[in-house]
């Protein structure tokens, strides 16, 4: 008889952890959605109220570049401290004070998910970013690239370049996932050679950071309503710098860039534990 | 010059400049996916050709060579003018 009591409570408990569990995760899903639904609301009302005022108000397009960035950033700020509040996410920095005054260098980072970038920017000030031309004709967010002045992805070579050479000499970082894509879990990390040609052609630095998820969520190809069973932590941390000036010297370029795309390869490999 | 020469100075290039393991470099090798070069990488190489060759190739015309077969064609036939 009094087994049977203690087996009902412990159903009794166990069914309430299933409960909370399952509203946990219901609760999340729903600031999921809403989450989701902020970043197309959010920029289309940017580019309707805020963003034409800016124009307006700064004639001088390089001015106007810069507010509307500031905007942005300051919008990604809230928009992840919305997200934390609905309990959907847990955003954590360090070690970013150190990196905030660099000028003109390029900002790489692996890529575990859809959300890396909105971090990085909210983070850290001068980005420059990017942006797939898909995205330059997106109705919710085309407006708020064209209006930030991002690089446009489908330039020529040549035109990409020249972009990218001004921006940085402007004092300008630019954000570049070197993998070209979100990574894909549980894989070791293969790097794109066209950052280490950019480095070396333009002679410029690069600063890695590092992006942990955990547990991992928005990977390439998952729906949105696909979140995990528990509330995923970003921890965004400053890495090493690359000096360029260590890849200049006698050998032909082509060594010079490989050299560089090995050293960064190998350095994420070692961070995220695949060496 | 024959075209065997050519392949084998081609096949030098490649693993001198552009870290190619010389077991892959066959002439049915595709360059950029095979072979891992890049499109900035193809112009460092129509610049050593250059100098082989002493003659000029136009970046257009090395835009078509996808194999390492065209690259021997397109060198052969430049040394033969």
């Amino acid at each position: 008889m009094q087994k049977d009591v203690k087996f009902q409570y412990l159903e009794e408990i166990s069914s309430w952890s299933v409960f909370t569990k399952k509203s946990n995760y219901l609760k999340r899903l729903f600031g999921t959605a809403v989450g989701f639904s902020l970043i197309g609301v959010g920029g289309l009302i940017l580019c309707l109220t805020l963003f034409p005022l800016i124009a307006l108000l700064n004639r001088d397009l390089r001015q106007r570049h810069d507010r509307v960035r500031f905007v942005i950033r300051y919008t990604f700020k809230a928009y992840l401290k919305s997200l934390e509040l609905l309990g959907v996410i847990k955003v954590k920095t360090s070690d970013l004070a150190g990196i905030q005054d660099l000028k003109g260098v390029l900002i790489i980072c692996n890529h575990p998910s859809l959300l890396d970038v909105v971090v990085i920017m909210a983070h850290l000030k001068n980005i420059q970013c990017i942006v797939k031309s898909e995205l330059w004709k997106n109705p919710f967010l085309g407006g708020v690239v064209r209006a930030a002045g991002y690089i446009r992805n489908d330039l020529t070579p040549e035109q990409f370049y020249r972009d990218c050479v001004e921006q940085l000499r402007r004092g300008e970082n630019i954000i570049i996932f070197p993998e070209g894509t979100r990574s894909i879990p549980k894989k070791p990390i293969r790097l794109h050679r066209s950052l280490g040609n950019l480095a070396i052609a333009a002679e410029v630095d690069i600063q890695a950071l590092t992006m942990e998820c955990n547990p991992s969520t928005l990977i390439k190809g998952e729906k949105w309503y696909k979140i995990p069973i528990k509330c995923p932590v970003f921890d965004l941390k400053a890495g090493q710098l690359f000096r360029s000036a260590d890849y200049q010297n006698d050998l032909p370029r082509s060594l010079r860039v490989r050299a560089l795309m090995r050293d960064i390869q190998h350095y994420y490999n070692r961070y995220l534990g695949y060496e | 010059m024959t075209k065997d020469e050519v392949f084998d100075i081609l096949v030098e290039y490649l693993v001198e400049y552009f870290e190619v393991p010389k077991y892959k470099i066959t002439l049915d090798a595709k360059l950029y996916e095979e072979l891992d070069l890049d499109s900035i990488d193809a112009v460092d190489l129509v610049v050593k050709l250059q100098e082989l060759t002493q003659k000029k190739i136009s970046p257009t015309d090395f835009k078509e060579v996808r194999s390492v077969r065209d690259v021997v064609e397109k060198v052969y036939a430049l040394i033969q003018k």
